[in-house]
Order: C-alpha cells, then structure tokens, then sequence
C-alpha cells in the first residue's frame, strides 16, 4: 500500500453500491486519489486553508493587462 | 441585403447602426437558420421565435426614435441551456430538469440584453455539463458543421456548433475543463475561457463551483472582446463574482506585437503532440513573431499534479450537487455522465479540503515558473486531431475513457489554476477537421489574450473559414 495515501478513498461497497460499481468507480478515483494526496503532504502548509483563493485571484489584477 | 452569413457580430451590430439592415431582418435570418441547419445539426434545444421577433421589432422602434441602445443592439445570440432565461425552460443537457421554467435570468444574459442582444433560444449541451465530446446519451450528439461523424467538441457542443455554422453570431458557454475551448477548437471558432469569477456564474446551472468559468464563443477575438466588455464586471447582486473592474477589451485591439513574450513550453503541452497539430502550433508561432512578438522557452510546474487536483474538486462538487437526485433517479442519468459523478463520492473529506487548500500555493508556483520570463503561454488546445463520435463511444471500454481523457489533457488544469486561456483557429487538417492553439494568461489578462489572438487574426484567414455546414446547399 501505498504509505502517503492516507485516508483512504470512501468504501462505496459498505454505503450500497453494487461492489462491480464500487471497484470501478474507486479504480477511477485513485488514479487522481494519490497524485492529490502526495501534492498535500509535501506542499500544504498548516496556514493554507485559511487563504482565500478567490482573494488570491483579485490580488493578481494588475492595471496594464492590455 | 447583406450576405449575412459572411458577417462576424461586429460587423452585424455595425450594419445595424448604419441601418444596412434591421434587428428583424437579421433576426428572422438567424430563427430560419436555427430552425433549418441548426435542428439539422442537433444545435439546439429550443427555438424562441415569437420572443426574438417581438424583441427585434422593439429594437428596431427604438432604434428609429433614440438609435441604437449599445454595442449589440439587434445582434442573434444564442447561449448554453445553462443560462437560465425567466420564464423559459432551462434543463442543462438532462432529462431530470426537462420541464423546469426558470425564475430569474442569469446577470450575464441579463447584461448581455442591456447591451441590445436578441436572444433566440437555448443550445444543445453535454448532460450537466459533463462531456469533453459534446456527448449527451438522451438528445444525441450535437454535430460538426465541418464533418458530421466528428465530435463537436463539449460541453458548450451547441455555441461551437451554432456560431460555426453561422445560425448565430455569437454565444456563451461554461468552461469547467476546457468546455469552451473545446467546441471553439473542434468547430474552428474562437472561444475564451475567463479568469474565474470575471463573468458572474449567478443564474447559471454550476457543475463544480470552484472551477466553473462563463465566456464568449464567437467568430473572432474582437468578436470575443466585445461580448466580454458586456457580459462581465462586477455585479452587486453575485458577491462571488469578482470586484475587479472590467474593460473595453476592444479598445486594446491595435494590431501590435511588439514587446510581447509569448512563452512556449516544450515538457507536458507537447508531449505526444499529432504532427499536424504540430505544425499548425509551429506555424502560428511563426506569425506571431513576424508581428514582433518573442517567442521563448517557458517552463510549466507538474501538470499531471494540477489536472489531479482539479478532478478531485470537479468531481466531488458535482457529487454533492447530484447525490440527491444520483441516489432517488439514477436511470435519469446516462451511464457515462453518472459514472464520472458518481467518483465524487469516493474522495474522503480531506482529500477534497487538501486539493482547496493546496490551490492557492500551486498557482502561486505556475505563476512564478510558468511566466517568469512571458507574458502568455502558446500551448494546444487538443493535442490530438478532433476524433469521431465512434472513438468516443463505441469499443473497449478502457480504451474509450483513455481517448475521452485524453482530449482534456491541455485543458482541465487551467480550471483549477483559475487563469484565462483562449482557442484560436490555426488552420485545418488533412481530414478537413478545424486546428487550433490555446493561448494561456495570468490572471484577468484577459485583454491580453484578446490582443494577440486578434493580431493573429489579421494575418490570417482560418476563423473566417466556413464550415460545409453553413454553405448554401
């Protein structure tokens, strides 16, 4: 297993799906799953939820796009 | 009459000031299109005749006692059946929202009637929203005007459709993973994504409001400025839509490249790049530096990371949109649109709070790499040619999911890193199928990308190419 994929994805056989369902749909999930997880713990710092992306955004505007 | 036809929306508005022609004409024009090559095309969802006539004939009174009430005064639009019209059906491609009559009309329709549209009816789209191809499993595909056994391109499959074969003259659309550069691409039209947030989503059916961006789909960059100018800007009743002001995007229009850096990154955008897509990107960079501008390497973070990220946040926002409805109707959904929701429901809670958190910090870093040495970024839109609708939906299934994934590979990653990127037309291939190159700029440069698509497109004639479709029969 994979040590920095952590949690795991949602176990959508144990919520009802039909386990074929389930299988396909988690097979889908962790090609993107893992990349996600690996991005978090080595760039999230404690303090970046609290930023607004949105904010981020409008602070980027400069006059002289044109 | 003027061949309307062989008119872009600036030209139409114009010859409607000048009084070359009237609001009803070009109206009754546009209907009789919609109603002909657009059904034949599977463009359109719905028709509002009566309105658009009544609404010319208003124009055309006021225009006889006051002139013209701005810049798109009597002009055929036609949007994405996203765009919600009080008092008219908006279901969103779905048969779960058929027979649903909106309250309220979006901000940016409502800004674009303030700036004199008539608007004509509502536009074929992807199921929710949720198709690179155009695919929707309950109406059939929209088709392309320039070979019918092609994908269109999604979701916004009936703006590219519409405004390539010349039933409207222009249109919005919605882009959550490249939904409108990839009809404009596909359709050989010109189609911009916006900075997020820079045209109000208010109004409009969202399938992840985190990466959902509205934006013009048109025959030409000007064509784009122009809708852009009227459609954007802070808007006092959306506090999500941004506060930074907008402009006249057309204003910046000069023709001149000088001092541009337009950078061209080699890792990623151009791996396993089709040779003719190529050649088309290769050459349009020629054009621009014979208009003076540079060309230079550029270097881009890990976009495999980004488009990872961006999945996770599209695909948990749609979950939490549909799970009531996924869970009380799920035959109202086709099976490839509710498989790609349905992913949603695996991430875990953290896993969606990290790709949120992480986002600032990884545009930080795609500003800092990306354009440290330009201004914009020269990328495709599609590395690979426009595939049949048969590569798209029939066969092994893995093989149909890698071809479908594969259309958004240059695209879905500008979504999450909230930029504005555009479609330009750049040629066409040996098939005869549209070529195009994507421009991508910093945040709210919008009026940057405007300025050299439309340089380009003073040298060139590919966006005033008409597909088979829209020829006379």
């Amino acid at each position: 297993m994979d040590r920095d994929v952590f949690p795991p994805l949602v176990d959508l056989g144990a919520a009802g799906f039909e386990p074929a369902d389930a299988g396909r749909i988690a097979a889908a999930a962790a090609a993107s799953d893992a990349p996600a997880a690996r991005a978090a713990l080595q760039l999230l710092d404690l303090t970046d939820h609290v930023h607004s992306f949105a904010a981020w955004c409008d602070a980027q505007a400069e006059p002289s796009h044109g | 009459m003027a061949d309307l036809e062989k008119l872009d929306l600036v030209g139409v508005a114009d010859a409607i000031a000048r009084r070359d022609v009237s609001a009803r004409d070009v109206t009754r024009w546009s209907l009789q299109r919609l109603e002909g090559t657009g059904r034949r095309l599977n463009a359109v969802f719905r028709i509002d005749h009566e309105q658009a006539m009544a609404r010319a004939a208003e124009l055309d009174e006021l225009q006889a006692r006051k002139g013209v009430c701005g810049p798109l005064h009597g002009v055929p639009l036609a949007h994405k059946d996203l765009f919600q019209v009080a008092g008219r059906e908006c279901h969103c491609g779905s048969i779960l929202l058929r027979g649903r009559t909106a309250e309220r009309t979006s901000i940016a329709l409502a800004q674009l009637d303030a700036a004199g549209q008539v608007n004509t009816g509502s536009l074929h789209m992807a199921e929710f929203a949720l198709s690179p191809t155009g695919f929707n499993g309950h109406y059939g595909p929209a088709l392309n005007p320039w070979h019918p056994d092609h994908v269109c391109g999604g979701s916004s499959s009936g703006s590219g459709v519409a405004v390539a074969a010349r039933l409207v003259f222009g249109s919005l659309g919605s882009d959550t993973a490249g939904s409108i550069r990839m009809p404009a691409a596909m359709c050989g039209v010109t189609g911009l994504k916006t900075t997020f947030r820079r045209i109000s989503a208010e109004g409009c059916v969202p399938l992840s409001a985190s990466l959902d961006s509205m934006g013009p789909i048109a025959q030409t960059a000007r064509d784009c400025a122009r809708l852009l100018t009227h459609a954007s800007g802070p808007n006092a009743a959306d506090g999500l839509c941004t506060g930074v002001p907008n402009q006249d995007y057309e204003a910046v229009l000069d023709g001149r490249l000088q001092g541009v850096r337009i950078g061209v990154p080699e890792a990623y955008f151009r791996s396993e790049l089709d040779p003719e897509v190529g050649a088309a990107l290769d050459a349009s960079l020629e054009v621009l530096k014979r208009l003076g501008a540079a060309i230079v390497p550029a270097v881009v973070p890990d976009m495999e990371r980004v488009n990872s990220l961006a999945r996770v946040l599209m695909t948990v926002e749609a979950a939490t949109l549909h799970r009531r409805w996924i869970r009380e109707q799920p035959e109202a959904y086709s099976t490839q649109v509710r498989a790609r929701i349905e992913e949603g429901f695996a991430y875990p809670a953290v896993r969606y709070a990290e790709a949120l958190s992480l986002r600032r910090r990884i545009a930080d870093e795609f500003l800092r790499t990306a354009f440290a040495g330009c201004d914009l970024l020269h990328v495709p839109v599609l590395t690979m040619q426009v595939p049949t609708i048969r590569d798209t939906t029939e066969g092994e299934p893995a093989t149909v999911l890698r071809t479908i994934a594969r259309i958004t590979y240059a695209a879905r990653g500008v979504n999450y890193l909230g930029l504005p990127a555009m479609s330009v037309p750049a040629g066409l291939s040996a098939a005869g199928l549209p070529l195009a190159f994507q421009l991508i700029g910093k945040p709210f440069a919008e009026a940057a990308l405007l300025r050299v698509a439309d340089a380009y497109q003073r040298e060139t004639d590919w966006h005033r190419r008409m597909p088979p479709a829209a020829l006379p029969a």
